[in-house]
């Protein structure tokens, strides 16, 4: 036990002065939230609102446009109306930029709307431009509006005789049941990655560093039992992978205090979700999940020669931890007795029925005996194979 | 003391080593049925060309290998049965031995010394002692990534001889180093004598087997080709330099083997 404590002491020591791992540990997980919210928020809020302000440039063409959709369409914010005979150009000019949109109105247009019939207008834009559609919808619904009050008095109906029904709708579903169904899969998932790629670099630096830089035998030839060896060891690749989700954690929360553009539903959501009693919930869940993949970065990790060899290793493996993370997101995928057995994917879907309030304690039952058994199952192969000499002093 | 009795060791081979060695067979006995014994107060010599089994001996007696059949005792303990013990009384050094760069080498040391199981008191003191012989204070705090060659060399011996090894291993310690450098080892090595330690350094230069060793073993292909006293075989010599010995001696077993 002091054998292994000394050897966790000194690799962590080690692991926390190289700059590689501090990245990967540190940094990047208590940054990501920040960064990424003050990021998205700012150009998401910044972009809607330019699109919904912006000078739109509009050409109504026809050669008896209606005075009153005119009135309309100028009585909307910051549009510039511009005539336009009745040639087909319009279209070239939408296309090239020119002009946001035009609106035609067809020789008969009048005629039909005078006969109580129904007149078409054509609308020409781009969807790639944002907000022009939807302002220009809104003004010529109003219009609409106005003609069908018109219609209405001239024929005596009240407005209420064509409207037999209004439905009025109640969501009784709270915010966070709303929100906590995506962001439920959605943190989980985060933590997991922060988890394998915090635990990533440690682990390719304490065994593959340990042959590249051609320490191995030192370690070896002192009086320290192997197994303790791997055990301090991993205990370290484990930790660091625990501390890398915590920090995201930390960092999550700090992104959300100290950026005021998000919606405060969501800030507000995130931060019921996060409480403590979840977080331990969710650790102890992520501690299991850290051994079982300590336990299949450290066998790849003696068995490299290099750090590049590791990597170029690992890289793939990266990608099936992500995909089953990303299943757990899918909407319709829930957490049943086959799906709470797969790694990755069991804490995704659990946490999601934790956040909502509607977990199944069997199912929990299940998820946790997947992820211990499949962390044991890893770490025995880990001990089996830094127990071969073949293995350790491949070169 | 070390014992080594019908030492053999098998590697089993894959495809892209048996390419590398041009051969069809499955295994390749690295160390082949060897009979050795170095005693205390001696420097053992085991010389050879590359590829000999010099490594792969020495590594056994470091409990690094497993044999595959036949014994080691290193002061009077078995490697396969008492590997913890064995450990204990040895100190092992090769010349690529690498250190840990993000330490200082006081961190290193004190590391060393407490993964060999001593208290805080006797490692406090053979340490200083140690670096003050080695005039290692100098730098003794700053991070290894930072020090010299020889600095590095200097550390790597403290390391070594932390816990008062019995029995010393080293494994072409002045390969790479240069001669100010090697020198610390020859130092060393010499000290080790002195202090009645055992001593087995395996080297395919002569000059250094010459100027140190009082027993020698010449190994090939995982054969020993001559064991004994350094004297005997200076008196035994058929040609005029140690090298041309050597080579003879080995040229000789490739001819008779083929």
């Amino acid at each position: 036990m002091k054998d292994i404590f000394q050897i966790a002491r000194k690799e962590f020591k080690d692991t926390i002065r190289d700059k590689r791992t501090l990245m990967a540990m540190i940094v990047v997980p208590l940054l990501l939230f920040p960064v990424i919210f003050s990021l998205v928020s700012g150009l998401q809020s910044e972009s809607m609102e330019k699109a919904m302000s912006r000078e739109l440039k509009i050409a109504v063409v026809g050669s008896d446009v209606p005075v009153e959709l005119e009135k309309q369409l100028k009585a909307g914010n910051n549009i510039r109306l511009v005539s336009f005979s009745a040639d087909t150009s319009y279209r070239r000019y939408v296309r090239g930029d020119s002009l946001d949109a035009a609106v035609v109105v067809p020789r008969d247009f009048n005629s039909k709307v005078h006969q109580m019939k129904t007149g078409n207008l054509q609308l020409y834009f781009q969807s790639t431009q944002e907000g022009v559609e939807r302002r220009l919808t809104s003004l010529l619904d109003h219009y609409e509006a106005g003609l069908r009050k018109e219609r209405l008095a001239r024929l005596n109906i009240s407005e209420e005789t064509i409207q037999p029904v209004q439905v009025e709708k109640v969501d009784l579903a709270t915010m966070q049941e709303k929100i906590g169904k995506y962001i439920g899969g959605f943190i989980p998932y985060i933590f997991i990655i922060f988890c394998f790629i915090g635990a990533m670099y440690p682990a390719i630096d304490l065994f593959t560093g340990e042959k590249e830089r051609g320490t191995i035998e030192t370690i070896l030839t002192s009086p320290v039992r192997r197994l303790h060896i791997l055990t301090g060891k991993m205990s370290v690749v484990v930790a660091t992978g625990i501390i890398s989700a915590l920090l995201a954690i930390v960092g999550l929360f700090a992104g959300l205090n100290f950026n005021d553009t998000l919606p405060a539903e969501i800030t507000k959501v995130t931060g019921d979700i996060l409480q403590p009693g979840f977080i331990l919930l969710l650790l102890s869940m992520l501690i299991p999940l850290t051994i079982f993949f300590a336990g299949i970065l450290i066998p790849i990790s003696i068995y490299a020669k290099s750090f590049k060899e590791a990597q170029s290793i690992i890289t793939p493996i990266n990608i099936l931890i992500i995909l089953p993370g990303i299943v757990g997101l899918l909407p319709g995928i829930e957490l049943t007795l086959q799906t709470a057995l797969i790694p990755v994917v069991n804490i995704a879907l659990a946490t999601k029925d934790i956040v909502a309030g509607t977990i199944d304690y069997g199912l929990l039952a299940a998820v946790y005996g997947s992820l211990i058994l499949f962390a044991v199952l890893t770490v025995a192969f880990s001990v089996r194979y830094f127990g071969k000499e073949t293995n350790i002093l491949r070169a | 003391m070390i014992e080594i009795k019908d030492l053999t060791k098998t590697f089993n081979l894959n495809k892209q080593q048996r390419k590398k060695l041009g051969t069809r067979a499955g295994q390749i006995k690295a160390v082949d049925g060897i009979n050795l014994t170095c005693r205390p107060g001696r420097i053992f010599s085991l010389l050879g060309p590359n590829g000999a089994g010099k490594t792969t001996t020495l590594r056994l007696i470091a409990t690094i290998l497993q044999p595959t059949s036949g014994s080691i005792r290193v002061a009077g303990h078995d490697t396969v049965k008492e590997g913890r013990a064995v450990r204990n009384k040895i100190g092992f050094l090769t010349g690529t031995t690498g250190l840990y760069d993000r330490l200082t080498p006081d961190e290193l040391v004190t590391y060393f010394g407490r993964l060999n199981g001593m208290d805080a008191t006797s490692l406090e003191r053979r340490k200083r002692d140690l670096f003050h012989t080695l005039e290692i204070f100098s730098f003794s705090s700053k991070r290894i990534a930072e020090l010299s060659t020889g600095m590095r060399q200097k550390v790597s011996i403290a390391r070594t001889m932390i816990h008062d090894p019995e029995v010393v291993v080293f494994d072409e310690p002045t390969a790479g180093l240069d001669v100010i450098t090697a020198e610390h080892i020859i130092d060393l090595i010499r000290q080790c004598k002195a202090d009645g330690k055992t001593v087995i350094f395996s080297s395919h230069i002569m000059s250094e087997v010459d100027l140190l060793c009082d027993d020698l073993a010449i190994i090939h292909d995982g054969q020993i080709l001559y064991n004994g006293e350094m004297s005997d075989f200076r008196s035994q010599m058929v040609n005029g330099s140690l090298t041309q010995e050597f080579i003879r001696i080995v040229n000789d077993a490739k001819t008779t083997t083929r």
